[in-house]
C-alpha cells in the first residue's frame, strides 16, 4: 500500500476484512442430519441424500441409516461408497435400527390375509432377489474402502441436538425407528432440534396409481413401523413439515430430466444419471422444498397421527382438521399440496450436476 | 534380591486371589427395576440380589413404572449409600412408555373401565416426572452413571456375552429399547427373569378378580413387552401376578428384621410396605430354584389390540400357539412359602457382601 498514514492503512485494512466476511456470513449454513432407509445404487434415497449434500445451504453433520426400502448394513454400505464417489467422506455414516420396533414380515404376512396384500413392504419383499438382514449382495457401483462410524443412530442424533441445541434440521426420509428410538432414550431430544422436515405419510393422492388409489392412508415410511411413527408425532418438534404421497405423485423423474443430469460430469451427476430410474420423486421433493420453500405453492395445517390399532388401519396415516383433533398428543404440522414443477425440476436438476461443495 | 523376593510374593498373592475368584464363580446379574423407594418390593429385590453371596450384580437400570425413573433413580442411590454399596452403578433408563401414556389410559377407561393401579399415573400422583418430593431415607450424594440403560445393556452383554441374567422387575421399556437398537442383545443374555404376567389369578384379590390379565409390569408399556416377549432369549422365566399374590411380608418378619442390626435389615424393616412379595418371589426363585414346587411352560405374548385386551397377558400351552414369534416360558407356579421367607430374612440379615476387588 502506497500510502504510508495509519489511518488510512487501518481503514483499508478493515474494509478488506470486512468485505472477507460479508459472503461468510451471508452462507451460514443450516445444520442438518440426513435420516434415510439409503437403499442404492442411486434412487430416490440416494437422490434425496446428494441434493442435500451438494446444496451450499447445508452443513450435514451425519448420514444416520436405518432398514426401509432395504436392509440398514447394505445401506450403509452404499452409503459409504456414494460419499467415496463424491468425494465427501468427511460426513460419518451411522447405522441405525435394523428392524421396526413392533411390526414385521411375519406379523404383516398374517395381516395381509385378514385386510389384503400390502404391496410395496421394501426390504422385506423388493430386493433384487429380497434377501436377509444381514446380508449384502455385491455393490454394482464398487464396495466402499472407508467405514461406518463406531456409533449407534440414536446416539448420535442426541449427541448432535446437544452439541447444536436449537439448530439442527432433522432430515427423515425413511421410516422412523432411529428418532423414536433417539426420543426414548432422550425426551428432551425433539424439543432441542430446529425442525423435523419428513417423507411420510399419505391422506388422498389424487391419482389411477392402483398403489395409492386403493389404500390413499397407507404410504411406505410411517407404515413398516407404525409405533415409532406414533412415536414421532407425539413428540414436540418445534416444526414439523411433511412431505406426503399426494404431492409426491404429482411428481415424475422421466428420461428427459436423466438426460439433463447425464450432460455434468461431476462425479455425483454421473452416478445419479447411471443408476436412476423413473418415478416419483418422494424424499427428493422433501429435501429440494427444504432447500428452496418457495418451491411449494400450497400447504395446509392439520394435526397428524398413525394408526397403532392392530386392525385394517394398522400403519395408516390420520389427520384432522384443528379443533377436531383428539388431543392426546399428537402434533400440528403443515402438509405440503402443491408445487411449481418447473422450478422444483430445474433446482433438481441443478443441486444434481454442480460441483459437490468441499468434495476432497 | 530383595526385589525379586517382593515381586515373587506379589505373584503369589494374585494367584490365590485368582483361584479364590475362580472357585466362586459369581452369578453376574443386572437388575433393571422400577425401583421405587423408600423400601417396597422394588427396593427390597434389589437388596435380596445384592445381599446373595453368590452374585455380582453389574448394575441397576431404572425404568418408570411404579413411580418415575428420577425418583427411583434417587431412591436407589440412597439404599446403596445406606447399605454401603455405591460401587453399583444405577443407571438412568426410559421416563416414559413407548406408546401408552397418562391421557390414553384415561380415554381407554371410558370405554372399558377403571384400572386400579397405574404405578406414576394413579390419580393425585404428581404429573411432573422429573421432580424428587422430599426422602424420608435422606436424599443421596451419589450420582447416577451418565450412561443410559439401554446403552449400558448392550455393552454389558457384548462384554460378558451368555453370562448375564437380566433380572426384570419393572416395565420393559429399557429392555425393548435395547433390543431395537442392538438385535443381538437378547440372545448374547444368559437369562431373562421378568416378574410382570398374569394368567388365572382367581377369586382371592378384588383388583384382578375383575382384570385377571393385566399385569402392571406388562401393561404400562405393552409395545416393550411385546418386542421383548417375541424376543429369542436363551431362556424366560417368569413369575406372575398368580403366584404372588399367595406370598405376605408379615408384620412378624417385619418385627423380626427391627431386631436385627445390619443396616439392610434396619432399612427394610423401617420402610417397607409389607403384603405381596411381588419382586422378591422372582429375585429368590432364581437364587434357589429349590424352593419352586411346581412350574410349567407356556407361550406368551400381550395384546397390543387398543380395545380392552390392551396390554393383557396372552398364554398357551404349546402346540396353540399363533407362532409369530412368541417364546417358551418357564413360569413359576408355586413356592415353598416357609422356604422363601426363610431366605429373606437370611439374606436381609446377613451382613452385606463388601465391593468386589478389582
Amino acid at each position: 500500500m502506497n500510502s504510508s498514514h495509519p489511518f488510512v492503512k487501518h481503514l483499508v485494512i478493515s474494509a478488506l476484512f470486512l468485505a472477507a466476511a460479508i459472503p461468510i456470513l451471508a452462507q451460514e449454513k443450516n445444520k442438518v442430519i440426513i435420516d434415510q432407509d439409503c437403499a442404492g445404487p442411486g434412487g430416490t434415497d440416494m437422490q434425496a441424500v446428494l441434493a442435500i449434500v451438494n446444496s451450499t445451504k447445508a452443513d450435514v453433520l451425519g448420514i444416520t441409516v436405518m432398514t426401509g426400502d432395504a436392509w440398514r448394513d447394505e445401506e450403509v454400505q452404499h452409503t459409504l461408497r456414494l460419499l467415496e464417489i463424491i468425494g465427501r467422506t468427511d460426513i460419518p455414516v451411522v447405522p441405525g435400527a435394523v428392524f421396526p420396533i413392533v411390526n414385521s414380515k411375519e406379523s404383516t404376512a398374517r395381516w395381509e390375509k385378514l385386510y389384503g396384500k400390502v404391496v410395496y413392504q421394501g426390504a422385506w419383499n423388493y430386493g433384487k432377489p429380497v434377501h436377509g438382514p444381514f446380508e449384502v449382495p455385491p455393490l454394482p457401483e464398487g464396495a466402499p474402502t472407508t467405514k461406518a462410524a463406531n456409533e449407534d443412530a440414536a446416539h448420535f442424533l442426541i449427541r448432535m441436538v446437544r452439541q447444536y441445541p436449537h439448530q439442527v434440521t432433522i432430515y427423515a426420509g425413511g421410516p422412523l425407528m432411529n428418532l423414536a428410538l433417539a426420543q426414548m432414550i432422550d425426551p428432551e431430544f425433539a424439543s432441542l432440534t430446529k425442525e423435523l422436515i419428513v417423507m411420510g405419510g399419505s391422506i388422498h393422492p389424487m391419482t389411477d396409481d392402483p398403489e395409492f388409489a386403493t389404500t390413499p392412508r397407507r404410504e411406505f415410511n410411517f407404515w413398516l413401523d407404525p409405533e415409532s411413527s406414533y412415536k414421532v408425532f407425539h413428540s414436540p418438534w418445534p416444526r414439523i413439515v411433511v412431505t406426503t404421497v399426494d404431492i409426491s405423485v404429482k411428481t415424475n423423474m422421466d428420461k428427459n430430466l436423466i438426460a439433463q443430469i447425464a450432460k455434468s460430469s461431476t462425479p455425483a451427476a454421473q452416478y445419479v444419471a447411471k443408476y436412476a430410474q423413473t418415478g416419483y420423486l418422494w424424499d427428493e421433493l422433501a429435501a429440494a422444498a427444504w432447500l428452496d420453500p418457495s418451491i411449494i405453492t400450497k400447504t395446509t395445517s392439520v394435526y397428524m397421527d398413525i394408526s397403532v390399532d392392530h386392525g385394517p388401519s394398522y400403519g395408516d396415516t390420520l389427520v384432522w382438521m384443528p379443533g377436531s383433533q383428539p388431543g392426546l398428543g399428537e402434533q400440528q404440522v403443515v402438509v405440503q399440496e402443491d408445487l411449481d414443477k418447473d422450478k422444483f425440476y430445474s433446482e433438481f436438476v441443478e443441486l444434481m450436476t454442480r460441483p459437490t461443495p468441499k468434495a476432497r | 534380591m530383595v526385589r525379586s523376593i517382593r515381586s515373587a510374593s506379589a505373584a503369589l498373592l494374585l494367584l490365590a486371589a485368582a483361584a479364590s475368584l475362580s472357585a466362586q464363580s459369581k452369578r453376574r446379574v443386572i437388575i433393571d427395576q422400577d425401583a421405587r423407594g423408600p423400601g417396597s418390593t422394588d427396593q427390597q429385590s434389589i437388596l435380596l440380589l445384592i445381599q446373595a453371596p453368590q452374585t455380582e450384580v453389574l448394575g441397576i437400570t431404572v425404568v418408570s413404572g411404579d413411580q418415575w425413573r428420577d425418583e427411583e433413580v434417587a431412591h436407589t442411590l440412597r439404599t446403596l449409600e445406606i447399605i454401603g454399596r455405591t460401587d453399583i452403578p444405577v443407571v438412568p433408563g426410559a421416563i416414559f412408555p413407548l406408546v401408552n401414556s397418562r391421557e390414553d389410559v384415561e380415554r381407554w377407561e371410558k370405554l372399558y373401565g377403571k384400572v386400579v393401579y397405574k404405578g406414576a399415573w394413579n390419580p393425585g400422583y404428581r404429573p411432573d416426572p422429573y421432580a424428587i418430593p422430599p426422602m424420608p431415607e435422606g436424599a443421596p450424594t451419589t450420582k447416577p452413571s451418565a450412561e443410559d440403560a439401554a446403552h449400558f445393556l448392550i455393552r454389558m452383554v457384548h462384554q460378558y456375552p451368555h453370562e448375564i441374567t437380566i433380572y426384570a422387575g419393572g416395565p420393559l421399556t429399557n429392555l425393548a429399547l435395547a433390543t431395537a437398537l442392538d438385535p443381538e442383545f437378547p440372545r448374547l443374555a444368559q437369562e431373562l427373569v421378568f416378574m410382570g404376567p398374569i394368567i388365572n389369578p382367581g377369586p382371592a384379590d378384588p383388583e384382578f378378580y375383575q382384570a385377571p390379565r393385566r399385569g402392571f409390569n406388562c401393561w404400562w408399556d405393552p409395545e416393550a413387552t411385546r418386542i421383548v416377549f417375541r424376543s429369542p432369549w436363551p431362556k424366560i422365566t417368569v413369575t406372575t401376578i398368580d403366584i404372588s399374590i399367595k406370598t405376605d411380608l408379615t408384620k412378624a418378619m417385619i418385627g423380626d428384621l427391627a431386631k436385627s442390626g445390619s443396616p439392610v435389615a434396619q432399612y427394610v424393616s423401617k420402610y417397607t410396605h409389607g403384603g405381596y412379595m411381588w419382586d422378591e418371589l422372582a429375585a429368590e426363585a432364581w437364587l434357589d430354584p429349590s424352593i419352586v414346587t411346581k412350574e410349567q411352560f407356556l407361550y406368551m405374548d400381550i395384546s397390543l389390540d387398543r380395545g380392552p385386551s390392551y396390554g393383557d397377558t396372552l398364554a398357551w400351552p404349546a402346540g396353540s400357539q399363533p407362532g409369530l414369534g412368541e417364546q417358551r416360558v418357564h413360569i413359576i407356579d408355586e413356592i415353598d412359602n416357609a422356604k422363601l421367607d426363610r431366605l429373606f430374612m437370611e439374606l436381609m440379615t446377613r451382613p452385606t457382601p463388601p465391593a468386589p476387588s478389582k
